[in-house]
């Protein structure tokens, strides 16, 4: 019996300092992730957002692909939306931000979170890859299949056509919704 | 997501073993024949479906009031390693014959990659209870495809003449390899063009 | 103080955790598609185990053999925890990168392999060594690896970005020649086969 008390004391024991070793770390490393984190979502916003005022955040409810929405202004009337954007691509889900002007032109978009394939999916990290939406959604559609590209941009996403057709679904999705709301359609 | 989806995915889209290698090294060493292999695939599947729901109990009812989800791999791991002592224990006093078969591959299972593999990937996609219970119960039923496809290949090859250097594990990894190609017809298309997605 | 150096070497040929034993192979499969995540994951093996072992050998006279397994379970899970919020703090880059493959290091067999196996029955400064063999030993199979998988699968050699350098090595003519199917899963497992079957042929040549 006393035995058992024992093994049970230094089971005890060396959880205690185990966890108090992690709640250590944690109150150091905490602050720092999420210092991070807001860090590198601003980063993104300000890149896509083109030089103009970034607004409130607001949610984008039952709409697919559209989590939610972010106006941008200058000198107080709107010139478009940054859409936050979401997908399903080979490696699971995909994060998006993408800005569009008031006629659903795409203008500027960047991946924000994703596990796609080095090599192949992957290669949508690059700035090259969203170069290929740009401006599309108004007079020009936007890209959702590999016929639409020319040869060497086809061949340049060759081998990655899941994480090109989800990326490219939800940049349609965010320009029909931009159209919508910008009152073109 | 639906739950065809999630079996479907855990199945075959992104089978364990042959797409994201969790529970490699019971795949090789567990899958020399069908008998022992189809054990193995029945008990990572019971464990895996009921680890799940634990896990996610664990969670979010414990660590998330709490704000201890940075504790989330050291309970996990514990939890899986209590729940396999206990289901032995369980096992044994009810059914002795399922013991019997079950029995030796219980305790290999703590140190399975897919079961806490399928605990943490739960929370990390942001299963509700049924979705996660889904998905545990199709991880173990991809596990349990793959070895037993497996076993029967390698029971084959031990009556092939194959090269010396390559008996054995080699010849395994590389089977495993082409199993994995044709596993590649299977991709998130399929989904988008079953309108699962 | 004489130091057992065979200890140290042993883990780096004579029984390399990856090529020779075959332990923990999930994350050298898994993180194998880039060289940075393959550094990135010897680094967190090598951290873990050096401690893991470090500990369980300063302790191995305080804890009792009945309840061992779970002992050791709380302090390689605790170290391992500890491993994932520095790297998502400090290089989150390759935190992500390494996704679920991090706290699966709980359960890479090389590291409770090695605490039942050495540092429970061997003196500290033995353990130590023989972990740093070990991780150098799982380091350099990983990172040969990654190297032939990314050199052939998509023909660049990713290390750490640096100031204006973004980390990423493109060799010219794999660069426009890839193999990708060395990037997906198969060509893992059909490399792993090939390693092996060349370590095993070498192995039998040395014996015989």
């Amino acid at each position: 019996m006393t035995k058992n008390i024992r093994y049970a004391l230094i089971l005890l024991s060396i959880c205690a300092v185990s966890a108090f070793l992690l709640a250590l770390t944690n109150s150091i490393t905490a602050p720092v992730i999420e210092e991070m984190d807001h860090q590198s979502r601003l980063r993104a916003l300000e890149a896509v957002s083109g030089g103009l005022e970034i607004g409130e955040q607001q949610s984008v409810i039952g709409v697919p692909y559209i989590d939610y929405m972010i106006p941008l202004t200058k000198d107080g009337t709107v010139e478009g939306w940054i859409l936050g954007l979401k997908s399903a691509g080979y490696g699971g889900e995909m994060t998006l931000v993408a800005s569009y002007a008031r006629d659903g032109a795409m203008q500027f978009a960047q991946l924000l979170g994703h596990s796609e394939t080095p090599g192949l999916g992957k290669k949508a990290e690059e700035s090259w890859y969203m170069e290929k939406f740009k401006n599309t959604g108004s007079s020009k559609p936007v890209p959702t299949s590999k016929a639409m590209l020319s040869d060497s941009d086809a061949q340049a996403i060759s081998g990655s056509s899941v994480t090109f057709n989800a990326i490219a679904k939800a940049i349609a999705a965010g320009s029909d919704w931009a159209k919508r709301e910008g009152g073109v359609q | 997501m639906s739950y065809i989806a999630i079996l479907l995915t855990f199945i075959f889209i992104n089978n364990f073993i042959l797409v994201q290698f969790l529970g490699l090294c019971p795949f090789i060493g567990v899958s020399k024949n069908s008998a022992n292999a189809i054990g193995m695939g029945a008990s990572v599947t019971f464990v895996t479906t009921v680890a799940s729901v634990v896990t996610w109990a664990i969670y979010y009812f414990l660590l998330v009031p709490m704000s201890l989800q940075y504790l989330q791999t050291l309970t996990f791991i514990l939890v899986i390693a209590s729940l396999v002592q206990l289901l032995e224990m369980v096992i044994r006093k009810i059914s002795p014959a399922l013991y019997q078969a079950l029995g030796i591959y219980l305790p290999l299972i703590t140190t399975n990659c897919a079961v806490l593999g399928i605990a943490i990937i739960n929370i990390t996609n942001g299963y509700n209870v049924m979705e996660a219970f889904t998905a545990g119960f199709a991880a173990g039923a991809g596990f349990t495809l793959a070895i037993v496809l497996m076993s029967n290949i390698r029971e084959k090859l031990d009556l092939m003449p194959v090269r010396r250097a390559f008996r054995g594990m080699p010849i395994a990894f590389i089977s495993a390899g082409i199993m994995a190609l044709s596993f590649m017809a299977f991709d998130k298309s399929l989904l988008t063009n079953l309108h699962l997605v | 103080m004489k130091m057992n150096w065979n200890e140290l070497t042993k883990g780096i040929f004579k029984e390399n955790p990856v090529f020779i034993i075959v332990l923990g192979l999930c994350p050298v499969l898994g993180v194998s598609t880039q060289v940075s995540n393959a550094i990135g994951m010897s680094a967190g093996v090598l951290f873990v185990l050096l401690f893991s072992n470090l500990l369980i050998s300063a302790l191995r006279n305080f804890i009792p053999d009945s309840i061992h397994i779970p002992a050791y379970i709380v302090i390689i899970a605790s170290l391992v925890t500890i491993t994932e919020m520095v790297m998502h703090a400090f290089v989150p880059a390759v935190y992500s990168a390494l996704g679920v493959y991090l706290p699966l290091i709980v359960v890479n067999c090389i590291i409770l392999g090695r605490a039942e196996a050495f540092a429970a029955r061997n003196t500290v400064v033995d353990s130590i060594l023989d972990a740093i063999g070990m991780s150098i030993g799982f380091a350099l199979g990983l990172t040969l690896i990654a190297l032939i998988r990314e050199l052939f699968g998509s023909g660049t050699i990713t290390l750490f970005a640096i100031g204006g350098f973004d980390g990423v090595i493109r060799i010219p003519w794999f660069y426009n020649n890839p193999i990708r199917v060395m990037s997906l899963a198969p060509g893992a497992l059909l490399l792993m086969g090939y390693l092996k079957a060349f370590f095993d042929w070498k192995g039998a040549r040395k014996e015989g």
